[in-house]
């Protein structure tokens, strides 16, 4: 493997983001297509990961990124399209554990085996050297347990574990599906500053989540997807820029009002408290909507949208007031 | 393709679970110590018995009648090899460590056969030589250099490394534990039941083809006494390793096709 990013890492403190998206593109996923039975989990999805920043992966439960980051690494066969790393198919790796680190979803362990001879099972099968193993256990904090069965751990302990074999061959790219279910606070603080300094290292970091809040500490770049589709795709900044307003709308008639708005063009969704949160329409213009319908306003005020807001927006399926309603 | 890394990496993942190594050692006890039971009961019925069975009697034979129930304990231990990979979703870090898929089934065939072949011989030689003592003072025994008796042996714990070998393909083949379970032990036991069951004319042509008739050929010093038509040792053998092989490539075959 020629790209190797330490040696253009040199003066990385000193970058910022910008500079940083020179690194060039390392994974790259070309309609990947990917159906269990009548369920279609990946549908066509193309993208690229770069290398030196933290690419966001993101989407609710259930849209196809665990199912596309085992097709990344060769655990399910994609029923169309490829994905490469570094211009190669993963199963065309040698010892991949040297290339590519993944953390699948947590859990992975046979229970009467301990962290410890698990990771030197592995650090075997891809010629990594046994003090690799010390090393690992030492910078997850598993040293005090490494030698009891992995049967015992808990969720936080399983992840940690996860991310030590995913760190064992010191790979130049790293694939973190949801790395921070079951860790507490602590746990979670510390996977988001690692995370950030083996990008800062050049490398090429991937990482699910089904948060946006998460992400936007985290990412540089976002990748979002729903229902296995490819949804947006964009800079951190240019989503918190694009997330852009919306309006919070409330009338004693809101049915009608979301209906009326959405005929001229807005997205509407109801929250809990029957307020209407209205985007792609101005507070003007949802104001002219409701005294032509002759619909009686309680609140019309302007908002700006959170990023979850954004994200929700993004990936609710054309909201629950359809034109029927 | 260099396998001595996944090799490694297999024989240390079957020697780093306890339960494993407790299976081996208690599959050992288990199989003499059932082995020295069956001596003592024929050394008990021996006078009071006739020239058929006298001639019918082999003693090599008898002081492995333990292999019987090591049979069923190798199996759990060629089919756990597979399924805890896959029940406790380690399978995913494996493929991913080693993504030639072939190289991971055959590194565990290598390693379980291995382990099971040496317990096998353990059983075997201990059983043997117990069990001689037993009967000894009572009926006719064997050394090793007893027409037949060193084959014998060494065949049985070979049948033991095989049967290992033949779960394990079920277990890649099936990936749950119990099916995978209940497939060797049906095709262990229920098979027998069920061919006994068939008209003679017919079973006799099929009972050699049975795994517990093909190992119970391969631990007999002589033919005497085998309950039923049987191939001879040698090819009782290789039909056994043929369903080994095919099993194995069975479940090679899938792994390679499934998703992990
Ligand atoms: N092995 C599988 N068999 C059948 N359906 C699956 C399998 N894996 C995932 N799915 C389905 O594919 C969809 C995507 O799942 P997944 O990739 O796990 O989503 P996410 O990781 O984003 O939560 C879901 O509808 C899930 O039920
Ligand atoms: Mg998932």
């Amino acid at each position: 493997m020629q790209r190797t990013g330490r040696q253009r890492d040199l003066g990385a403190e000193s970058c910022r983001r910008e500079d940083l998206r020179d690194f060039g593109v390392v994974i790259e996923a070309r309609g990947l297509v990917k159906r269990y039975g009548t369920t279609t989990a990946v549908d066509d999805l193309t993208f690229s990961v770069r290398a030196g920043i933290v690419t966001g992966f993101l989407g609710p439960n259930g849209s196809g990124k665990s199912t596309a980051m085992r097709m990344m690494i060769g655990l399910d066969h994609p029923d169309a399209g490829s994905v490469t790393i570094d211009g190669r198919a993963y199963g065309e790796i040698t010892w991949p554990l040297h290339e590519v680190g993944a953390l699948l979803e947590a859990k992975a362990l046979h229970p009467g085996r301990s962290a410890r001879n698990h990771l030197r099972a592995l650090a075997a099968s891809n010629r990594i050297a046994r003090s690799r193993v010390e090393e690992v256990i030492e910078l997850v904090g598993l040293a005090s347990v490494a030698n009891k069965r992995a049967g015992g751990y808990s969720l936080g302990m399983g992840q940690r574990l996860g991310i030590a074999a995913a760190l064992l061959g010191d790979p130049e790219v790293l694939l973190f599906d949801e790395p921070v279910n079951g860790l507490d606070p602590e746990g979670i603080q510390w996977v988001r500053e690692l995370l950030r300094s083996l990008a800062k290292q050049g490398r090429t970091v991937f990482v699910s989540s089904h948060l946006m809040s998460e992400m936007a500490l985290t990412a540089d770049h976002v990748i979002v997807i729903g229902r296995g589709r490819l949804l947006e795709d964009a800079d951190m900044g240019e989503m918190i820029a694009r997330a852009g307003s919306s309006v919070s709308v409330r009338s004693p008639d809101a049915t009608s009002l979301a209906a009326a708005l959405t005929r001229s063009g807005a997205t509407v969704r109801r929250q809990a408290d029957g307020a209407l949160v209205v985007t792609e329409l101005d507070a003007a213009t949802i104001g002219e909507v409701a005294a032509r319908e002759h619909l009686v306003l309680h609140e019309l005020a302007p908002q700006r949208a959170s990023l979850e807001e954004a994200f929700m927006a993004l990936t609710k399926e054309h909201v629950e007031f359809g034109h029927s309603t | 393709m260099n396998l001595l890394p996944t090799i490694s990496s297999e024989w240390l993942k079957f020697r780093s679970v306890r339960s494993t190594l407790y299976t081996l050692v208690v599959t050992v006890f288990l199989c003499v110590g059932i082995g020295a039971l069956g001596c003592f009961a024929e050394r008990q019925q021996w006078p009071s018995e006739h020239l058929p069975e006298h001639l019918a009697f082999d003693a090599v034979r008898t002081s492995l009648f333990g292999f019987f129930f090591a049979e069923i304990a190798i199996g759990v231990i060629g089919v756990l090899i597979m399924s805890s990979e896959y029940s406790s979703g380690s399978i995913r870090m494996t493929l991913a460590a080693t993504p030639r898929r072939l190289s991971v089934l055959i590194s565990k065939a290598g390693v379980l056969f291995v382990a099971t072949l040496v317990v096998g011989e353990a059983c075997a030689f201990i059983s043997f030589f117990i069990g001689q003592a037993i009967l000894h003072p009572v009926t006719p025994s064997d050394t090793l250099a007893s027409a037949g008796a060193l084959r014998a042996v060494f065949l049985a714990g070979m049948s033991l490394a095989l049967l290992a070998l033949l779960a394990l393909g079920f277990a890649a083949m099936l990936r749950h534990t119990a099916g995978a379970i209940t497939v060797y032990v049906s095709i262990q036991l229920v098979l027998l039941l069920i061919v006994s069951a068939l008209p003679s004319s017919w079973n006799v042509h099929i009972f050699k083809f049975l795994p517990e008739v093909l190992t119970q050929s391969m631990r007999a010093a002589h033919s005497n006494g085998v309950q039923f038509t049987s191939f001879s040792p040698w090819i009782s053998t290789l039909v056994l390793a043929a369903y080994a092989i095919a099993s194995l490539i069975g479940g090679g075959w899938l792994l390679l096709r499934r998703d992990a």
